[in-house]
């Protein structure tokens, strides 16, 4: 009673009278000291309801996410160091250039060309070395080392790194036109007669089960002839 | 009444928990599908430039005066030639002098010698034909500044010595006429009217015509000039710088040739940055 009375003081601004809690406290009698908390059946119900609704559907969700990842995170462990290759091997290839001293050289497990890149000429060489797919590139400077022909190992050491290791094969392919123009891929460019940069690298690799094929388009290369008896 | 809010703290902690792994499955995520991205914007930006190709292609080969070529013409929206340039291949050693001497006068200065330039560049060609600009980074006592300074002004592309007329960059065609025996008064007057008319057809290019054309002084000594100058000289372009832009933002730069079909082009050069 004294609780209600408070309340009743406590809702009713001073010098005003509220009836409806006059009359509330004068005709309802407490029925229990305490005051009442908590929820009707019902109310719970439905909570639990909405909360298991709520939760199967994040579960759901969540553990859809965490599958799509693991498939993405499996096919970037096997794909990541192939792209990471294609993507240094298109890069080189397409900002190739052309120097009389640095012809391109290719051959099945070998490229090496003369690059342009952020206003720098590098020699890049990529071969297989211990079943690993090599990078070596280093930075053409006015030297008379520099001048050497290529093969020459003038300038210093380059900067290398394994792009691709645990390899079961791997050949370059170039293009070349027969006598009946026909298209066609060999693993060799010619040194003689020289037709510059090749107009496209085809790149066969295998790595465990996986087999891929990549071919880089080299704007500036040019395709060579190849007669019956090359 | 204590336990009240046990709930809520039990609810915000398994929130926090479940946000931190959501939190990083999003980032490994998000890094996942930034390099398929950056694939993706690889693969577009080719075909950017491809169709770029294609479409200067087309304008280059649809002109309908081919052999008369002028910034005037449709063409040359967007695009240089290379006949406007100073031909490292042809140029004779004044030429090239004069060039330098103009450049540092005019534009900028060099951080390397003039002689040595000149001298490099000779020497260079002497083992044949400079392919590519960047052999000039290989050359002894050439500044690689420099030869960022100059790139804009100079060409290894086209197989003729002439340049054409019509794009000629004045400070190219100044060292030409100077690098040519005559007098100086001559070259001054020769100078200053081709600046100003500047707009030739193939048909121009005959001494007197020329001399007619510009309404120059008629003695001998002009005459001389005019005739040493007319050989280097044509209306003609067939080697395009190409800037190429990606909606990816990537650019790549190309020189291409007119085929000798006139069917297509063909890409002497080629940088993707």
């Amino acid at each position: 009673m004294e609780q209600l009375s408070h309340k009743t003081s406590l809702r009713a601004p001073k010098g005003r009278s509220n009836p409806a809690f006059e009359i509330a406290s004068s005709a309802s009698p407490p029925r229990n000291d305490s005051p009442k908390f908590g929820f009707v059946l019902v109310e719970l119900l439905v909570a639990t309801v909405l909360f298991s609704l709520a939760g199967s559907g994040l579960y759901t969700g969540f553990m859809q996410g965490i599958k799509a990842n693991q498939r993405i995170k499996e096919s970037f462990k096997t794909y990541d160091p192939f792209r990471i290759l294609f993507f240094h091997l298109d890069q080189d290839l397409r900002n190739s250039v052309f120097l009389r001293d640095y012809p391109f050289q290719g051959k099945k497990e070998e490229i090496g060309f003369p690059v342009f890149f952020d206003k720098k000429v590098l020699l890049v060489h990529y071969f297989l070395k211990n079943h690993s797919l090599m990078r070596v590139e280093k930075e053409l400077t006015p030297s008379p080392f520099s001048l050497s022909p290529r093969g020459g190992e003038g300038g210093g050491e380059g900067k290398g790194k394994i792009l691709l290791a645990n390899l079961q094969a791997l050949e370059f392919q170039f293009p070349y036109k027969d006598e009946e123009k026909n298209l066609t891929f060999e693993t060799f460019w010619l040194d003689e007669p020289y037709y510059g940069i090749p107009r496209s690298v085809r790149l066969n690799i295998q790595r465990g089960e996986l087999a891929l094929q990549k071919l880089v388009s080299i704007p500036q290369g040019r395709t060579g002839y190849l007669q019956k008896n090359e | 009444m204590n336990k009240r809010g046990s709930a809520l703290i039990v609810s915000l902690w398994a929130l926090a928990v479940f946000s931190i792994f959501a939190a990083n499955l999003g980032f490994i995520s998000a890094g996942h599908t930034l390099f398929m991205k950056r694939e993706l914007g690889n693969l577009e930006a080719k075909t950017d430039f491809l169709k770029g190709l294609q479409s200067a292609s087309q304008a280059i080969l649809s002109d309908p005066e081919p052999h008369e070529d002028s910034f005037e013409d449709a063409w040359y929206e967007g695009r240089s030639d290379e006949e406007s340039k100073l031909n490292l291949n042809f140029a004779s050693e004044p030429f090239l002098r004069n060039f330098l001497k103009l450049f540092e006068e005019k534009v900028d200065s060099l951080k390397g010698e003039r002689k040595d330039f000149v001298k490099q560049i000779l020497k260079a060609r002497q083992k044949g034909k400079i392919p590519s600009l960047e052999e000039l980074y290989l050359l002894e006592d050439i500044e690689k500044e420099d030869i960022e300074k100059l790139r804009p002004y100079l060409t290894v592309y086209p197989e003729v010595s002439q340049m054409n007329i019509n794009t000629l960059h004045p400070l190219i065609l100044k060292a030409l006429i100077e690098s040519l025996p005559g007098d100086s008064f001559a070259k001054d007057e020769l100078y200053r009217k081709l600046a100003e008319a500047r707009l030739f057809v193939s048909d121009d290019l005959i001494p007197n015509r020329l001399a007619e054309k510009l309404k120059l002084t008629p003695n001998l000594s002009m005459l001389m000039l005019v005739n040493a100058l007319l050989p280097h000289l044509t209306t003609d372009s067939r080697t395009f710088r190409l800037v190429l832009a990606s909606s990816t933002g990537k650019k790549a730069e190309a020189v291409v040739r007119e085929a000798e079909d006139f069917t297509g082009l063909e890409v002497l050069y080629w940088h993707e940055g």
